[in-house]
């Protein structure tokens, strides 16, 4: 019998899309210290929505954080920054879901919307997502690897790191939402909120200072990496995540192709510990063994212990 | 056309002969030069094998450190196996379904072996393609000589599987390589044999990636193996030697012994001894000869 991987949306064809590679122009202090990431206080902290329909799975997430209106202010210049890293199965974020968050920040009255990414345009095509952007008219801006289009953003008290590469591209915007798929990882065995940040640094920067030379694979550079992801999220703070975690893979990560596992479930929130430990515990880890989650709730960037912590879990 | 087959089959010759060369060249102690790479090319499938799949686009091609470029933030396990090299290519049916072909070149037939075992899941079906393969729901891994090959589908429909089983025979029709498992892997008893998977390690990342003993690099083994079965797994590492292997027996047991993560430790004989971990799992440990043998199994009692 055949099955689709939530690739519904997918249309060979590759959608030919307006790109940008764009220097930064609009410089605001940094989304860390945006107001708007502090919005989300009431409703629930996280909400976990468990179903087959990836769109409405993601509106009812948000919904249940209080609705997007509290995360994307009318005339909000919105950044997205889903996951693409290959268009193997339960590798990448599901296009149903990218739709669903661009439909909402419309209806939210966002004057713009784009996505940010450091791959290329062959990673937004195979994987459906290219579809989406132009379908639903809003821009996708690949930054290529000049040194030019990062700026330095330092990491005060970072374990490891003492400054970040970020794309200045993503200073032209109000808000961030992250949009990972949670999954395994060979090396540090998970990816989630916090490892998808990578994608917004230099991949020259984190080729040179997150991976130890040479590839080294003792656990004192794994240990290494999660120390850099963790120092590289206090750096930047979404607004809001979303993560899917409805067809997902469990090895052989990050790429795959690896096991299939179906969880069938989105799960939003401000609280990247918090969601990260949840999302974990979907593939059978604990958050307090990942380094990557305690490093960050070290930081107090979020909660590790899910008992202090809202869920909301909805079946649609 | 014939030219051009001879063409073709004069660069492969020349490639073929350079591989062997360069094995051969391994054989001997001192300073030996870096073998020379294959042209992964020459075994891309094209007409008239493909039968209704069409390559997309050119093939792409990574060597040593640009592998992050392809497998950002998933290069270090292919790292540690001894990666060289990989091409890539995309084919399509008429129904735009979409099939990826990957051909790696590992140091040798063992690294593409190990790889081949740490990325082939438990559930797959075994074909007779290459040296080993297994087809798991969208995608079939096999290896041969030095190669490891993988081919994913765009989903597990009945033409996927069909494609990815055809492609996967053309490929291997124009592999003419071919190499032997680990040595190590003949040293599973017998009662282990029918395990689900047999994964072959050659470092510290694989084996965390099957289950982390400790927070850092205990074991140090020069190769070892995972057998996985039910609810139990056999672990094997082997040294340079006895003394290697003793002198580490010795260093684990220590570790074990002072572990807040490691309870009720006890010795067998002079050789072996047990603990529990702290999810319940009862380990036992064992020197033999050039290597360290550890049954971890979730039941409470192993079997003698």
């Amino acid at each position: 019998m055949a099955s689709k991987f939530g690739r519904r949306e997918f249309i060979s064809k590759s959608a030919k899309i307006g790109v940008s590679a764009v220097l930064g122009k609009r410089l605001i202090s940094g989304l860390a210290d945006s107001p708007l990431a502090a919005l989300a206080k009431d409703g629930a902290d996280i909400a976990v929505i468990t179903g087959t329909d990836y769109a409405a799975m993601t509106a009812k997430a948000v919904e249940l954080l209080g609705g997007i209106g509290r995360f994307v202010p009318k005339n909000a210049r919105v950044v997205l920054l889903p996951n693409v890293q290959s268009k193997n199965p339960g590798t990448f974020t599901k296009p149903e879901i990218l739709r669903a968050v661009i439909k909402m920040c419309k209806n939210a009255g966002a004057k713009e919307i784009a996505c940010l990414s450091l791959l290329t345009q062959q990673h937004w095509d195979g994987t459906g997502l290219a579809q989406v952007v132009q379908e639903e008219g809003i821009v996708l801006k690949l930054i290529s690897s000049e040194a030019a289009n990062f700026r330095t953003v330092p990491i005060a008290g970072g374990s490891v790191l003492t400054e970040a590469k970020i794309t200045n591209e993503l200073y032209n915007y109000d808000l961030f939402i992250n949009m990972p798929i949670t999954k395994d990882h060979a090396g540090n065995k998970f990816t989630g909120t916090m490892k998808n940040l990578m994608g917004l640094n230099s991949r020259d920067h984190n080729r040179a200072n997150f991976h130890k030379p040479n590839w080294t694979t003792d656990p004192a550079a794994i240990e290494h990496l999660d120390k850099c992801i963790a120092d590289l999220n206090t750096a930047v703070k979404p607004t809001l995540n979303i993560v899917d975690a409805t067809e997902i893979i469990r090895t052989n990560g990050p790429m795959g192709p690896g096991e299939l596992i179906k969880p069938l479930k989105v799960i939003a929130g401000v609280d990247r510990v918090a969601i990260d430990t949840t999302c974990a515990s979907i593939l059978g880890l604990k958050g307090e063994e990942l380094a990557q989650i305690k490093k960050a709730y070290e930081k107090k960037l979020g909660e590790i212990d899910l008992t202090k912590v809202k869920i909301l879990e909805v079946k649609v | 056309m014939k030219g051009r087959l001879f063409l073709g089959g004069a660069i492969f010759a020349l490639g073929l002969s350079a591989y062997l060369a360069a094995e051969e060249a391994q054989k001997p102690a001192g300073i030996v030069p870096p073998p020379p790479q294959l042209n992964l090319l020459q075994f891309l499938p094209a007409a008239p094998d493909l039968r209704g799949w069409q390559p997309k686009g050119p093939p792409q091609h990574y060597k040593g450190e640009d592998l992050f470029l392809y497998i950002d933030g998933g290069a270090e396990i292919y790292r540690e196996y001894g990666f060289k090299q990989v091409i890539v290519q995309d084919y399509r049916d008429a129904n735009d379904r979409s099939i990826t072909l990957e051909i790696f070149e590992m140091a040798n037939a063992e690294s593409a072996y190990g790889m081949f075992s740490f990325k082939s899941g438990a559930k797959g079906i075994s074909y007779s393609i290459g040296q080993d393969a297994r087809l798991e729901d969208y995608y079939l891994n096999f290896w041969k000589g030095p190669l490891l090959i993988t081919l994913i589908g765009f989903d597990a429909s009945a033409e996927c599987r069909e494609g990815i089983l055809r492609l996967a025979r053309a490929a291997e029709a124009r592999i003419p390589l071919t190499g032997t498992r680990p040595s190590l892997i003949s040293v599973v008893p017998k009662e282990w044999a029918d395990s689900a998977r047999i994964i072959y390690l050659k470092g510290v990342l694989g084996l965390n990636n099957i289950h982390a003993f400790f927070p850092y690099d205990l074991f140090r083994f020069k190769e070892g193996l995972a057998a996985e079965r039910n609810s139990s797994t056999l672990f094997i590492f082997r040294y340079a030697n006895t003394e290697e292997a003793a002198a580490r027996f010795s260093e684990i047991k220590k570790a074990f012994a002072k572990s807040p993560s490691y309870k009720n430790l006890k010795s067998l004989k002079a050789n072996d001894f047990e603990s529990t971990d702290a999810q319940g799992n009862i380990l036992r440990v064992e020197l033999q000869g050039d290597c360290i043998r550890i049954t971890l199994a979730k039941s409470a009692v192993l079997k003698k």
